[in-house]
């Protein structure tokens, strides 16, 4: 339609907001509580076909196989390998915080050390000439007492040197 | 092409007000584990494509089957999702069937109420421009499409309360139910008012669960189960969302859903030819209205249908022996859980709440505000 605009044109504003409280379940659970009070990132493996999970799963996605017995989880990181990333420029509404965000930031996939699982989280380094796949990292922790049971228990990884 | 669907097998969890130790994901497990089992099949190797039902705003996440894959072998299969009530679930697994793109489907349905604040999602499927801001929630709603009835037909609070009673006290028999009590129509009455004429008790409660089932060609569920139950029905019908457009008191698109249904079924006098009526009654008088709208009754009769008694569970045509969604089923899981109990009760697997001989079952859904839209399942053995 053409613009008209002798007329005023009218819109309808409203925020939509929305409180949830969402179950973590059994191994996310257990995952958050090892990583809120012992710094501890765990995965798990099938039994069947040896496909890692990290966060941990209950049963394989594709062969269905129970691999949720805890004494079978293996700590894996805190250091790992970069195998990918972005850094984002533009900033955009966080919709968890309903702030703008801050940039430049920076998230990687981190093949972590121990077993072949992928976490993603952020990463420290932000200038692209010095972000190459391939380069080591390791997780920072909060200190105990900011800990919550959350993905940010994780700060971010930081860049090392080995 | 194959021409009938057979249910092989059904499963759900208890339903409870919460269940803060599962994730979304793992009520799904949990269903799936049962009725795989129940029907005797690999769920890698057997099961061709995945229909589940659940829904975004419930769920707090865009696309709510995402994690669906992941519990259900469902990697490098179809799947696919529909987001209304866990009826149309079934009925689009029956479609995949009957099409004859693949023999063995699972179906579930999942939904935790308990996460998030009902009120604001029924707010947010209001039409956004002109009517949500008058704050409309269904139960709010509700009481508007209640009065209208009680208005045009002189049915009674008192006649909304033996729905109550009757659906509590039949809950006691059935394990899976999350609320059932011994009451009387005084204690309903009594209880806390929303929003007249519609109390605490005549509200379905919060309530979090899934349900599933196993949809086979006729030549698979034969070879699993000596007892499928076979879809010989199914109508579906949309009324308008806007409340000024509709009769309130009457169902128009729950009889043209039933008509179909019966008509496919072969069904001409339904009260003499159904065994049992397993409806979707989010509130007390949506059972009155709905057994009108099944043509079990005549327009403006459901009052006089619940004093008579026939639709108690020894009465006969019993209506909603499980308990009925008051006894607390979540939503989505809602039309699914009907559906469920309809195939247990005609394969006899029904415990206390068993209907002797039932041979012939009706399984309803409905969605939308006031009951917008329904599913109507016709099934047998
Ligand atoms: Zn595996």
């Amino acid at each position: 339609m053409k613009a008209k605009p002798q007329l005023e044109l009218i819109y309808l504003d409203m925020t939509l907001k929305m409180p949830f409280k969402w179950n973590t379940g059994e191994p996310l659970g257990e995952f958050f509580r090892e990583l809120k009070a012992n710094e501890k990132i765990y995965a798990n493996q099938c039994p069947t076909c040896g496909r890692n999970y990290c966060p941990p799963a209950n049963i394989c996605t594709r062969d269905h196989s129970r691999c949720n017995e805890k004494d079978k989880w293996v700590a894996v990181g805190p250091k790992g390998t970069l195998l990918t990333f972005f850094i984002c420029e533009q900033s955009f509404l966080i919709p968890t915080t309903g702030e703008m965000l801050e940039v430049p930031f920076s998230v990687g996939l981190v093949m972590l050390d121990g077993a072949p699982v992928v976490l993603q989280h952020c990463l420290q380094e932000t200038d692209v000439e010095k972000i190459k796949p391939g380069m080591r990292v390791e997780a920072v922790f909060k200190p105990k007492e900011e800990r919550k049971g959350n993905i940010f228990d994780i700060i971010h990884f930081k860049t090392i040197k080995e | 092409m194959p021409d009938r669907v057979g249910i092989v097998a059904a499963a759900m969890t208890k339903f409870e007000a919460a269940k803060p130790w599962q994730h979304l994901a793992e009520l799904v497990l949990e269903v799936t584990d049962k009725v795989v089992e129940a029907a005797g099949i690999s769920l890698q190797k057997d099961v061709e494509s995945i229909v589940s039902c659940s829904q975004d705003h419930w769920d707090g996440r865009t696309i709510s089957s995402m994690p669906i894959p992941d519990v259900t072998c469902g990697h490098l299969k179809d799947e696919s999702k529909v987001a209304d009530d866990g009826a149309y679930a079934v009925l689009y697994g029956a479609m995949h069937i009957l099409s004859g793109d693949h023999k063995l489907v699972l179906v579930v349905s999942h939904c935790a109420e308990s996460h998030t604040d009902g009120t604001i999602i029924e707010n947010w499927s209001i039409d956004h421009i002109f009517t949500r801001m008058l704050g409309l929630d269904y139960t709010l709603a509700a009481a508007m499409q209640a009065r209208r009835y009680m208005d045009k037909y002189g049915i009674t609070p008192e006649q909304f309360a033996k729905v109550v009673v009757k659906n509590k006290g039949n809950a006691k028999k059935n394990p899976y139910a999350q609320d059932s009590a011994t009451l009387s129509v005084i204690d309903v009455l009594k209880s806390q008012m929303l929003a007249d004429p519609i109390t605490v008790m005549d509200r379905k409660p919060v309530s979090d669960g899934a349900c599933a089932m196993i949809l086979a060609t006729e030549e698979i569920a034969k070879k699993l189960t000596d007892k499928p139950v076979w879809i010989k029905g199914a109508g579906n019908c949309y009324d308008p969302h806007f409340l000024g457009d509709r009769e309130l008191a009457d169902c128009d698109a729950l009889e043209t859903a039933s008509k179909k249904a019966y008509k496919m079924a072969g069904i001409k006098n339904p009260v003499k030819e159904i065994d049992v009526v397993e409806l979707s009654e989010y509130y007390s008088y949506q059972e009155l209205l709905w057994t009108e709208g099944l043509g079990l009754c005549k327009r403006g009769e459901g009052g006089k249908f619940i004093d008579s008694g026939k639709t108690q569970l020894n009465g006969d045509i019993p209506v909603n022996p499980s308990g009925g969604l008051l006894s607390g089923i979540p939503i989505t899981v809602a039309g699914m859980s009907r559906v469920a109990e309809a195939v247990w009760q005609l394969q006899g697997r029904s415990g206390e709440r068993q209907i002797p001989g039932a041979k012939l079952a009706v399984a309803h859904g409905c969605g939308g505000i006031c009951g917008q839209m329904h599913c109507v399942l016709v099934l047998g053995n």
